[in-house]
């Protein structure tokens, strides 16, 4: 079954002080669509190395190639782009719509 | 807690929601070149007793497998302060990091395969170099500290705690 909106739950630090573990987030699946992700979404992605592993960060930077940088908001404790370089618009599972405080 | 959280919570229950990383790769941010300095250290004041030693072949050995212990230390810790702690961002600040790194390398080397009092003084000199950049990122100043508490009495770098 497909669903549009899917529900995630975060954990570990990479994205604090916006995103704590234990907050749920829900996902829009179909938000890049039609359009493509932007500087500053926060978005689900696949790991790029990892298989079966999700991650939440935030799109920092979008390569002339149209690939994406992502990055946490919690840069000392984060891995992502800045380890494993860009990512492809096909790793990115959506946008977060809707953050639900623990 | 929002009622909408408690009420995820309860679907978690029945059907658990996957797991979005906000993935650190523990980076534990236990970090500290003083480890690197000390190992540093260790290969000079090995050097200084083999060439006091003369002809004594047990006490040479001794030594001798103590300085090598020492100097893979010295690479080891710096391996890991390369690896996991400083960022691109470090290295765009400090352009000469990866160069120094590679010198701890090759110097880390050099010290195990000869008896070169020069080349352990410049690997501490190097590590010393990297520590100073690591203080830096920390926002910490640093001071060069000549160890008269250690035998070997060459310079160390500390951070300068406000």
């Amino acid at each position: 079954m497909f669903l549009p909106i899917v529900r995630f739950k975060v954990e570990d630090k990479s994205m604090e002080p916006n995103f704590k573990a234990g907050d749920y987030i829900l996902v829009n699946k179909l938000a890049y669509i039609f359009k493509n992700p932007s500087k500053g979404d926060v978005v689900v992605l696949r790991h790029p190395k990892e298989k079966g592993k999700f991650l939440i960060k935030r799109i920092s930077l979008v390569t002339n190639s149209d690939e994406y940088y992502v990055v946490g908001d919690n840069k000392n404790f984060s891995q992502d782009s800045r380890h494993f370089g860009p990512v492809k618009k096909d790793l990115i599972i959506g946008k977060v719509l809707l953050h639900l405080r623990k | 807690m929002s009622f909408l959280h408690s009420i995820f919570r309860l679907i978690d229950k029945v059907h658990p929601a996957r797991v979005a990383y906000a993935h650190c790769d523990i980076p534990c941010g236990i970090y500290d070149p003083h480890i690197a300095q000390m190992a540093a250290h260790t290969v000079i004041r090995m050097i200084n007793l083999i060439n006091e030693a003369k002809d004594d072949a047990h006490k040479i050995s001794r030594l001798t497998a103590i300085k090598e212990q020492h100097a893979e230390l010295c690479k080891h810790e710096i391996r890991i302060l390369w690896g996991d702690y400083f960022k691109p961002e470090h290295v765009e600040k400090y352009p000469e990091l990866n160069e120094l790194v590679w010198k701890v390398m090759k110097l880390g080397s050099k010290v195990k395969q000869e008896v070169d009092l020069q080349a352990a003084q410049e690997l501490l000199e190097t590590v010393n170099k990297i520590a100073e950049i690591f203080w830096k990122t920390k926002g910490l100043d640093t001071q060069r500290v000549k160890t008269t508490f250690y035998p070997t009495g060459n310079e160390t770098v500390y951070p300068v705690f406000k």
